[in-house]
């Protein structure tokens, strides 16, 4: 059996679920996070030391249970710390992405300013250099713009 | 009449004051707040205006000063 007393860093007092955070494991930037979305479920209070230990406690409203609600929280860290992660290791690529989908439109007006514009002109090299075989590429006007027009005027006369 | 205060303790590492003071100003309608600026605290004591637990109170209050924190990006 799961025996609360022994999960350290996390215990129930007074009805409420006090879980004490490791700021090396998880920044207090995601304490705040994880915190903010418990706010329609508890009371929230944090207290301690951002250096050391943060200390925060989660007092139930109506309806919920606070042993289950700490243990909640601690996962919702553990949630935010992996967003935050990954977040800061496709920072890279996403940007490039961004600023593929935006210049691959606007190459003439592109304005490079953050030093990985070799990245992104070799890029947009590999999207405008393709065999359109199928004839994809061209837009629908210039393909069939004219004859439906002129068919729409024949019909119309 | 006066209503039963209650005090909350908000430690300076992780409350600002800014985000306490805009939210007895909000709370207005509902109670009348006090910041006392501690050592290592912000002492906050509420005033009821109308017959409400202080327990309920002060926990709203607390979350409504850690959402003042999150939505104007104070931290």
């Amino acid at each position: 059996m799961f025996v609360l007393e022994k999960v350290s860093g996390f215990s129930v007092v007074d009805g409420s679920a006090r879980v004490c955070v490791n700021p090396k494991l998880h920044n207090l930037d995601v304490v705040y996070s994880a915190a903010y979305t418990f706010l329609d479920k508890a009371y929230i209070l944090l207290d301690g030391d951002p250096d050391n230990e943060i200390i925060v406690t989660i007092r139930p409203k109506d309806g919920y249970n606070a042993e289950k609600l700490g243990f909640e929280f601690s996962n919702e860290l553990l949630n935010y710390s992996h967003y935050k992660s990954k977040v800061k290791e496709l920072g890279v690529v996403r940007q490039v992405i961004l600023q593929r989908a935006l210049l691959v439109y606007d190459t003439k007006n592109a304005n490079y300013e953050d030093g990985n514009s070799e990245e992104v002109d070799s890029l947009i090299d590999e999207d405008l250099d393709f065999e359109d075989v199928e004839d994809i590429a061209t837009p629908w006007e210039e393909k069939y713009g004219d004859k439906e027009d002129s068919s729409k005027i024949k019909k119309e006369e | 009449m006066e209503f039963k205060k209650t005090r909350i303790n908000f430690n300076k590492n992780f409350y600002f004051l800014e985000a306490i003071e805009q939210a007895i100003k909000d709370y207005c309608e509902v109670c009348s707040g006090k910041v006392d600026v501690l050592e290592n605290n912000f002492l906050v004591e509420l005033t009821p205006k109308t017959d409400v637990d202080s327990k309920f109170l002060s926990g709203e209050f607390s979350n409504y000063v850690l959402s003042i924190l999150k939505n104007k990006g104070l931290v």
